[in-house]
């Protein structure tokens, strides 16, 4: 089982993780041993009544003079029979009849999740005090009835575990192979569902340890067992005279729940390691001041980027995303950003507008943004306390990102969203003028004005793509970076929208970054390509030449992989599935995958190659295969 | 030659399960017709091409296929026999004959296994054999799928492998009882270009190899080429045009084949179309119009469209398309009415 | 419009749910050991009163018929009388409502505004040390068990510092009307309310951490970003208005729990609420109370949960059923 271990490391290697972890053992330990160690009985009445904690009576004795240790210690037995027993119970009647209602679905699942929902509105400690007070106080009744209320809490659990998990494609595959429900639902169904059930399962005993103490308080525990709860009842009344009766159950109440409540939290973290610390507010980051020799807005290029380099960190490990990029984008020009997902051409872009996430480290780069710097040596510019990226994002810069399912606040409508981001840029302009533009910029890219007052999750993917269009152009920005804008649409309406985008291009003069892992997307719309390999842009060219004479094998690649219309068919070029994609550090990165490589690539990471003026390529053999007609590389 | 697998009239519908309450409340959703009288025919060791937008009934005509689900009309024939209510061991015979690969490769196997065992899964269903055979069978598959090192690859957890790896295993998978129908529902969609190229030229291979006739779903007609012998382009539920793959591509009756065409951009000579303005995004299947379903998007939509369902045009032995003007279509093109 | 429906749906998918809650009830005390005419009249009733009584659930009747009238009853309004007093129960525990409801409302006013603003601040840095730890701590809130928590409360500030009141809800003798009467009853308050606001805060900071930050990491609020919207507003805009969504549900459901709470607080402070009549009627095993409070508090949950719900929709476009 190298899961339930890694789930183990992942709990012991958080401080509460660990701590909770040790007192939930420590309690079993504990109440198993209960009866071998050496303590005074605890329900034996002594004459020494009320006395204060003192080192023959570690936590001093009660009313009838019995050693409140000694009954906190046999307490947790109770403490945890109840958690435990109503737990498995619970989870198993849960588990069973969850699954079964998730599996099945239809008339099954739609009278068993109403049943589930209504346990989710009756108050639960109130059936389980009803029970109790009906059928007679006992442990076993307590445990019973604490599991009759919760079962419905895991079967909901374990039902949208089985929802998602047999819409998974291997749980399609089995039965599309000839397996059978039952060997499907225990083969791969229970053991991929249990997990968070069993998370659940550490909250459940902490909910019951409460609900039994709870029951005990309002007295209705079980008569003949030493509870928590009943010393806290029988504490109650002599709060006065002997505090001592009441404060030590409950804290060891206290702690064990608490660590129940912990470990559930450990284990939720760590099977989705990623929760702790994702979202949050962009930290602040090491600054510079504006450098003396800047262009100056509306001199030079548009985009200027200089050896720029973005790291993530991963636990203790870096992953370097972006790797000294250089490029620069002359006014009104287009450059398509082409490469395999994970090349970082995501992060490059989030770079540029400096919304990289937390964990990421700018290593270094300069980026000037229609001729003012705003990242110099991989610092964010800043004068007086304020980042000059603050002042250029949306009035000079832009971006249209690759989910448009989640780009848009989905509890505003377009128009609101809209509104607020001319508002926000244009201090002093009214609601109407705003309203007015956000009309006029519609109009523009074609998409009828009642559509303004949607929300997002009522326009279809294309739609929502057009809607965060216009909310780039609100501003009238020089430039726009579009990463993926069309990858999850379908051909249709990906052409026509990379038709409007280049057609907008064209009538605003807008400079255009368009990212994308189709060399076809960008081949149209873009003047310039740049071919991105593991962090580095290894070719770069105008599109004509980089079709015409591709000099990077990676770039003969990219093209050569895809299918087309017209012309005679052949066999299309592809590149070996390697799973290793670390080398040596002096090496040309694609050498693992490439049909040319040689031990010179193994060993000396290629120079860059100018070819000509405008075209680059990083390859040893870059010259050598610049000439050649494309078709006569591929094998 | 009879086909291999035979779609007959085929009709689903989905009740889209509104309750007694919504109704009640005034919300009731039509029902969605997601496969609307499908005729298709399987050469046997050949492709079918399944073309077509989201939401154009393309998968669950491929479900149909596998008997995942059982069709509302119509009937599904395999060698000659219908076999549409099949159950029982039956049904297991032809789930071994007939297999499938999703799109997703991600979540294409059972994260706690190992590569080994999931792929030892379906000989286990349905091959009597030792352990030992059972291996090195699921090696060499693994070797067929250009997978070497097959041990280590045996060995490993999905998680540490890459979208192109996976989906060549979701095909090894597939292909392992050697099964003599696949279909595979867009199998490269969901992987980068570069990867795409390689896993087509893989099942081409082992179709070379091993006869294995594809009922082959994809939105990219580029893609359709490249993997098929003939081609179906499906619109809301139905087909719109069939034929073989170079008559299609080179003479297409229908016009919204003829978009589909235009849509692919030219991958090898940088350069501009004009590109033709659609009247609007796709309908939704739970409302599909009247007279030829296409109308509303139709950049050639007449009058006659909108009222009269087309009738079904012979263009070529084995070459038909559904629409009013398809020969002139197949003829002068998109310019074919406007002129 | 599309609220107005949806309310209209949400009503409607009430009513089973009552259904059940009630025959619940019923099937319970035909399980229950004993005979169901002395669970519902009383050990010590007199004969005649039984009479009436099995007359009026139908008791010599067949079960469904039993059934249907019990439904008849308790829809009605009718839970019955009280053993003791022989009052309506209905009626008393109306007459407990409002204190209840005084003590729950302003424990989770001030656990939620308090613990949202904290859960909100701390989800700011994820993974932070500030982060872990307040986390840890509103954890071991809302461990503890509340009623131990009002006696630690009495021990130190009642008994030890007689610095406040440690029962009831009013000073014998003191002002009966005015702000005299408001200021007695504020005082009155402090210890009970603090005692359910702190484990209630426990269980608000964690929910506001997890559902802001979460929120914070989807894509709109990158887009916010780089709109160049100041933190302040992507904060409120952004985070805050999708992270409610969420809470106001939790808020919902949980309030079953949060009147669990309220009742044991009451009975360790003598409160005048539902929960000290609960606590009685235990004691003098009056169980036509246990069940009518019983009831009450499940419809009064399942209307909070149908506002909570309707709330929700309001705020969240995306909800339609
Ligand atoms: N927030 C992150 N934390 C850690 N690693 C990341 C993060 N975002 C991206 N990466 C890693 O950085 C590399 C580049 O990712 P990305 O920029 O998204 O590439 P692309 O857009 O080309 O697909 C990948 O290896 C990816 O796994
Ligand atoms: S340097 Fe060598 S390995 Fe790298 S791309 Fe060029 S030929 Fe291939
Ligand atoms: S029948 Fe009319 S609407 Fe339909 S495809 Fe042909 S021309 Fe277009
Ligand atoms: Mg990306």
């Amino acid at each position: 089982m190298g899961r339930g271990l890694r789930l183990l490391r992942g709990v012991v290697s958080t401080v509460p993780g660990a701590l909770s972890l040790a007192v939930v053992l420590l309690a079993l330990v504990v109440a198993l041993a209960a009866p071998w160690l050496d303590l005074a009985d605890p329900v034996a009445m002594g004459r020494e009544v009320y006395k204060a904690p003192s080192a023959a009576h570690w936590f001093g004795t009660d009313n009838f003079g019995r050693d409140v240790f000694s009954r906190v210690i046999w307490g947790t037995r109770v403490a945890l029979v109840v958690a435990i027993g109503s737990a498995v119970l619970s989870i198993v009647v849960g588990a069973i009849i969850g699954a079964i209602a998730g599996y099945f679905g239809g008339l099954v699942d739609a009278a068993l999740s109403r049943l589930f929902d209504v346990f989710l509105l009756i108050p639960t400690f109130f059936l389980v005090l009803l029970i109790v007070a009906l059928f007679g106080a006992s442990l076993p009744m307590t445990m019973f009835a604490i599991a009759l209320t919760t079962w419905p809490r895991s079967a909901r659990i374990m039902r949208s575990q089985v929802l998602s998990l047999k819409s998974r494609v291997y749980v399609q595959a089995a039965l599309a192979s000839g397996a059978s429900h039952r060997q499907v639902i225990v083969r791969h169904v229970i053991p991929n569902g249990i997990a968070p059930i069993l998370t659940d399962g550490a909250l459940l005993m902490g909910l019951a340890v409460l609900t039994e103490a709870g029951l005990s308080f309002l007295g209705l525990g079980d008569q003949n067992s030493v509870s928590w709860g009943r010393m806290i009842f029988e504490g109650q009344r002599q709060l006065r005279l002997a505090p001592w009766m009441s404060i030590a159950p409950g804290v060891a109440m206290l702690v064990l729940v608490a660590s129940l409540n912990l470990l559930g939290d450990a284990l939720n973290y760590a099977m989705n390691p990623q929760l702790r610390t994702r979202g949050g507010a962009p930290r602040r980051r090491g600054t510079a001041p504006p450098p003396a020799d800047e262009p100056g807005e509306g001199h030079g290029a548009i985009l200027r980027v200089d050896n720029l380099s973005l790291a993530y960190r991963v636990g203790r490990r870096q992953i370097v995303a972006v790797d000294g990029v250089s490029f620069s984008l002359s006014r009104g020009g287009s450059l398509g950003i082409v490469g395999e997902s994970g090349c970082g051409k995501s992060s490059l872009g989030s770079a540029l507008l400096q919304t990289v996430p937390n964990n990421a480290d700018f290593l270094s780069g300069t980026v000037s943004i229609d001729g003012q710097t705003v990242l110099a040596g991989g610092r964010p510019i800043a004068r007086q306390g304020r980042l000059r990226i603050d002042a250029l994002r949306w009035t000079h810069i832009a971006t249209i990102f690759q989910s448009a399912m989640n780009a848009l606040n989905p509890v505003a409508t377009v128009e609101r969203q809209l509104v607020d981001a001319y508002r926000h840029h244009r201090r002093g302009a009214s609601r109407a003028e705003a309203r007015e533009r956000a009309g006029a910029v519609f109009d523009l890219i074609g998409v009828p004005r009642s559509r303004l007052n949607a929300y997002p999750h009522e326009l279809s993917g294309g739609m929502r793509q057009r809607a965060m269009i216009a909310l780039s152009l609100m501003l009238e920005p020089k430039l726009i970076i579009a990463d993926e804008p069309t990858t999850a649409l379908d051909m249709l309406i990906q052409d026509q929208i990379l038709g409007e985008i280049e057609e907008l291009r064209r009538r605003l003069g807008l400079s255009l970054i368009l990212v994308s892992h189709d060399m076809g997307a960008v081949s149209e719309t873009c003047e310039r390509v740049a071919v991105m390999y593991a962090g580095r842009i290894v070719e770069s060219a105008p599109t004509s030449v980089i079709f015409s004479r591709p000099s990077h094998p990676y770039t003969r690649a990219l093209i050569d992989a895809l299918p087309d219309l017209t012309g005679a068919r052949r066999k299309l070029a592809s590149l070996p599935a390697v799973t290793d994609q670390a080398t040596c550090l002096d090496a040309c990165r694609f050498a693992p995958r490439c049909p040319h490589a040689t031990d010179l690539c193994r060993t000396v990471s290629p120079p860059v190659v100018t070819l000509m003026d405008g075209h680059d390529a990083e390859c040893h053999y870059a010259a050598d295969f610049a000439p050649q007609p494309r078709e006569e590389l591929v094998r | 030659m009879t086909p291999i697998l035979e779609l007959a009239a085929l009709r689903m519908v989905y009740d889209t399960g509104t309750g007694l309450l919504a109704r009640l409340a005034g919300r009731s959703a039509p029902a969605v017709v997601a496969v609307d009288d499908v005729n298709l025919r399987l050469a046997p060791g050949s492709t079918l091409a399944l073309v077509g937008e989201s939401g154009s009934g393309k998968t669950t005509t491929g479900r149909i296929a596998t008997l995942q689900e059982r069709p509302t009309g119509g009937a599904v024939f395999y060698g000659g026999r219908e076999v549409t209510d099949l159950k029982g061991a039956a049904l297991k015979t032809y789930r071994r004959d007939v297999q499938m690969i999703f799109q997703n490769p991600y979540e294409a196997l059972d994260p706690r296994l190992t590569v080994g065992q999931s792929l030892a899964e379906p000989l286990e269903l349905h091959l009597k054999q030792s352990a030992a055979e059972r291996r090195a069978l699921v090696l060499a598959t693994l070797e067929a799928v250009e997978l070497p090192p097959a041990a280590a690859f045996a060995a490993s957890y999905p998680a540490n492998l890459s979208g192109g790896q996976l989906q060549r295993i979701a095909i090894a998978r597939a292909l392992i009882t050697r099964p003599k129908v696949v279909i595979a529902d867009e199998p490269v969609s969901m992987l980068d270009v570069s990867i795409r190229s390689g896993v087509m030229n893989l099942m081409l291979d082992l179709q070379r190899q091993m006869g294995v006739s594809y009922l082959y779903i994809t939105h990219d007609l580029a893609v359709a080429r490249y993997m098929s012998d003939r081609i179906a382009v499906m619109y809301l539920g139905a087909v719109m045009e069939e034929g073989p793959t170079e008559t299609l591509v080179a003479h297409a009756g229908h016009p919204y084949t003829r978009l589909l065409i235009s849509a692919v951009p030219d991958r090898h000579a940088s350069g501009r179309r004009d590109r033709i303005r659609l009247k609007s995004d796709p309908a939704s299947q739970g409302k599909v119009p009247s007279g030829c379903r296409f109308h509303p998007r139709c950049p050639l939509s007449q009058p006659v469209c909108a009222t009269t369902p087309p009738p079904v045009v012979e263009l070529a032995p084995g070459h038909s398309a559904a629409c009013h003007f398809a020969p002139a279509v197949a003829r002068d093109g998109l310019a074919a009415v406007h002129a | 419009m599309r609220l107005l429906r949806y309310v209209f749906y949400r009503v409607l998918q009430i009513v089973p749910v009552a259904l059940i809650v009630v025959v619940i009830n019923f099937l319970l005390i035909h399980l229950a050991p004993g005979d169901v005419s002395i669970l519902l009249a009383g050990e010590d009733a007199n004969p005649e009163f039984m009479a009436t009584i099995r007359e009026r659930y139908g008791l010599d009747e067949p079960f469904l018929q039993q059934l249907w009238s019990y439904l008849v009853t308790i829809l009605s309004g009718d839970f019955g009388q009280s053993y003791r007093t022989g009052e309506p129960v209905i009626g008393l525990i109306m007459e407990r409502v409002p204190a209840t409801l005084l003590l729950a409302g302003s424990s989770l006013a001030v656990a939620a505004i308090l613990g949202t603003a904290i859960g909100t601040a701390i989800a700011r840095r994820p993974g932070s040390f500030l982060d872990t730890a307040i986390t840890t701590l509103s954890i071991a809130l809302f461990s503890i068990p509340v009623f131990w928590l009002g006696l630690m409360l009495i021990l130190f500030f009642a008994v030890r510092l007689q610095l406040l009141p440690s029962s009831g809800m009013i000073t014998i003798g003191g002002p009966r009307d005015g702000l005299g009467h408001i200021l007695d009853i504020l005082w009155h308050m402090v210890l009970p309310v603090a005692a359910l606001a702190t484990v209630w805060l426990g269980q608000y900071v964690r929910l506001a951490r997890v559902s802001v930050s979460e929120v914070l990491a989807e894509s709109y609020v990158t887009t916010g970003r780089a709109i160049g919207y100041p933190e302040r507003t992507i904060m409120t805009r952004f985070g805050l208005r999708n992270a409610l969504l969420p809470l106001v549900t939790v808020l919902g459901l949980e309030l079953g729990l949060l009147l669990t709470g309220a009742v044991l607080t009451e009975t360790v402070f003598a409160w005048p609420g539902l929960g000290r009549l609960i606590y009685e009627a235990i004691l003098a095993r009056d169980t036509p109370i246990i069940m009518g409070a019983f009831v009450i508090m499940s419809f009064t949950v399942m209307i909070a949960s149908l506002v909570t719900d309707i709330l929700y929709a309001a705020l969240d476009p995306r909800v339609r059923l």
